[in-house]
């Protein structure tokens, strides 16, 4: 089935400045539009950077082209050790879990290519990845922490943040938020006058 | 632009020995304060988190709305750990009404007496009879929209007092898709108003404007959130509602009876004196409490029987433009599979549309499919044309599912409970069964890329009702075993899981525990 991409790159900004959304909403979401890269606060830089490239590779984004950092999300909620409310038991504390993870994300990579993380190609990163994601590592701090359930717990945040952004909204066609008159015509194949303008 | 009343807000002292502290203001707590406050007792509530105003503090946007679900940690262990959290947990001022989907289907009376009729799980040892006016007294007061005359169980004294809401895209797929297999299909009952509602102490609240947000909090009144009905309703009548107020312990004296509540507001421990009170805080906070103060537990049945209803979905993509946020997520409803034909399992459950929002949706399919990089890009540029589909099945009370405290320490320093379930047999049959018939519907209303997510909802249990002191905590008057002042209201004491969604039923028994309290 082809996906129907509704909006043209550009479109969102518009949207966000117009009188369809919420003035409480409208705040939210251009601030985090607008959010700044920080020194991390919790992670070392290393980490930081492991993390972030883990970020780009689960959401498949061109560093260059970049529209969100997670990361830096994820630093910022770490960094006041705020959770969400629940955890696998059988994993550590989110805060232990992150750094050792990290570090031994590190630690596979020089022990396997001889090289850092932050250099491997990325068909090696992309390796250590499905390697953390199918659970077959089990050794190190991978006796500890499960490494299947650490790549779950990083990609269902990392893709909380990642498509809490309105450009990425922008790239689904998402324009739910702006919904201050609310929606009259919910049905299938109906526009609203919103929609219909974009 | 219609308008709550706003009554000022009563003050009691904490040296005041009032009537009642009702501990938790959700489904199980805003119904007894209203009622005590009604029948003119001092009552304060004490609710651990903000008291919101929706129309200027919520937003159209999942991150920033966060703030209204339970976030202190729980430990989930077991074969089938259970997402908390946002998944089934609120906090602030109307409790996990304010991040409810709305739906409010009745149980049906032989939901009551599962282990009657299959030699499984529990009966209660009150009926759906005993609930029918509470039932009937709900639907009237929170406005409930839906379909009248109702096309299952028993024949209803009253209608709903709203047309149904509109029927959203998924809503109109699920209806296609259940006509080539005969099965029966009628617009839900939601908590939401379909039309202007206007109740008496309360004002007006508006007409839903199908935001579709209704599990990141209702921002115009239209969802009938604790906060919007009884919380109000409890107000005008002389209620207090001390917010930001977290719960930790009680004071008791000689003969056993609670003297006062114990809990910390802005960083003081407070200590407010009373002649009752009602643990309403919900299956995980209210056994929580009660083991950490080793209350009402000297038979060992607090945090046994923990339960979540099966709750199995199932996702694809359609031809048609869908945008599963807008109108309300539960649109349609098919109560056939209530007690299907031919199957190896106890009980039944209820086939529902869902809509959903985006990262909500982006997450789910993250977790139980793992999908990530092009692939979950991909598959998300497709959420305009999904939709879901939902079953909602009983689950059998089980000795191995159960809370504990453990030795880990929250934020608040109190110790982290732990959550084991495993599904039993029973679950793991009807989830099966609910997954085909599932895939078929969604087969035949045209989708593609259809993907299955295993998931079970809501927590029950953990302090159940019973006649018997021997094996429940509270008897079928909500009333302790064990410490004569004290009440639980909320959905731990349920003995089974019934296959309805809780909330109505949580309202309803709460109503009736305030008024047997009253009469006596």
């Amino acid at each position: 089935m082809k996906a129907i991409t509704l909006y043209r790159k550009g479109t969102m900004i518009p949207l966000l400045e117009s009188d369809t959304i919420t003035a409480f909403t409208k705040k939210i979401l251009i601030d985090r539009l607008n959010e700044q890269q920080v020194v991390p606060q919790f992670f070392s830089q290393q980490q930081f950077n492991i993390l972030t490239i883990l970020c780009d590779l689960l959401m498949a984004q061109n560093p260059s082209e970049r529209i969100c950092n997670p990361a830096i999300a994820i630093d910022k909620r770490l960094a006041c050790n705020k959770t969400d409310g629940w955890r696998y038991d059988a994993m550590p504390e989110d805060t232990i879990a992150y750094k050792s993870a990290l570090d031994g994300i590190e630690a596979w990579a020089i022990e396997k290519y001889k090289k850092s993380f932050l250099v491997l190609f990325k068909y090696q990163r992309l390796h250590i990845m499905a390697m953390l994601q199918s659970g077959l590592l089990k050794k190190d701090i991978w006796l500890t922490i499960p490494s299947n359930i650490f790549f779950e717990e990083l990609l269902a945040e990392v893709t909380a943040i990642f498509y809490s952004h309105p450009l990425v909204m922008e790239e689904i066609g998402f324009t739910g938020m702006a919904d201050a008159k609310g929606w009259d015509n919910i049905g299938l194949n109906e526009k609203d006058l919103i929609e219909q303008e974009l | 632009m219609k308008k709550l009343f706003i009554t000022p807000l009563k003050k009691y002292s904490n040296s005041d020995i009032v009537d009642a502290v009702v501990i938790g203001t959700g489904a199980g707590g805003a119904p007894v304060l209203a009622r005590l406050a009604k029948a003119g007792l001092k009552v304060i509530a004490l609710e651990a988190g903000k008291f919101f105003n929706p129309s200027t503090e919520f937003a159209t946007d999942e991150r920033e709305q966060e703030k209204i679900f339970w976030q202190l940690e729980r430990l989930s262990a077991g074969k089938n750990p259970l997402a908390f959290g946002k998944n089934n947990s609120g906090i602030g001022v109307g409790g996990s009404t304010i991040h409810y989907t709305a739906y409010t289907p009745r149980p049906q009376p032989d939901d009551f007496k599962i282990y009657s009729e299959f030699g499984k799980g529990t009966n209660w040892p009150i009926g759906y009879y005993d609930l029918e006016k509470y039932y009937d007294e709900l639907e009237m007061f929170l406005g409930i929209s839906g379909p009248s005359p109702y096309p299952w169980g028993p024949v209803r004294k009253s209608h709903y007092p709203l047309q149904p809401l509109p029927l959203n895209g998924a809503a109109q797929l699920m209806q296609r898709g259940c006509v080539p297999f005969n099965i029966k299909t009628s617009p839900a009952a939601n908590a939401a108003l379909s039309k202007a509602y206007y109740q008496e102490h309360i004002g007006w609240r508006n007409i839903c404007t199908n935001r579709g947000f209704c599990q990141a909090g209702c921002s115009t009144g239209a969802k009938a959130s604790m906060d919007v009905t009884f919380i109000p309703y409890a107000i005008h009548f002389g209620a207090e509602v001390r917010a930001e107020s977290f719960v930790t312990g009680f004071e008791k004296n000689k003969a056993g009876i609670i003297t006062a509540v114990l809990y910390q507001q802005n960083g003081k421990e407070e200590r407010q004196l009373c002649s009752h009170v009602f643990l309403c805080a919900g299956a995980i906070e209210t056994p929580r409490l009660l083991l950490m103060n080793n209350l009402s537990n000297s038979n060992g049945m607090v945090g046994k029987n923990f339960m979540a209803h099966v709750g199995v979905q199932v996702w694809g993509e359609f031809e048609e433009m869908v945008r599963p946020n807008k109108g309300i997520p539960g649109g349609l409803i098919s109560e056939d599979m209530h007690r299907p034909k031919n199957v190896d399992f106890a009980g039944g459950y209820i086939l529902q549309s869902i809509g959903v929002m985006p990262v909500t949706y982006a997450t789910q399919m993250a977790r139980s499919s793992g999908f990530w990089g092009d692939a979950l890009r991909n598959k998300m540029k497709g959420f305009n044309q999904t939709a879901g589909i939902n079953m909602h099945g009983e689950c059998l009370p089980d000795k191995h599912n159960f809370l504990e405290l453990s030795s880990e320490k929250d934020e608040m320093g109190l110790p982290k409970p732990r959550i084991h379930f495993t599904n039993g047999e029973n679950e793991s049959s009807m989830a099966k069964h609910g997954e085909g018939i599932m895939k078929q519907i969604w087969q035949a209303a045209g989708a593609k890329n259809i993907i299955v997510q295993q998931r079970m909802a809501h927590t029950i249990g953990t302090c159940r009702m019973s006649d018997n002191p021997i094996d429940g905590v509270v008897d079928i008057n909500g009333k302790s075993f064990e410490v004569s002042n004290l009440y639980i209201s909320d959905n731990s004491i349920f003995p089974g899981s019934l296959s309805a969604n809780p909330a109505l039923t949580i309202m309803a028994m709460a109503l009736r525990i305030a008024d047997i309290f009253l009469e006596k």
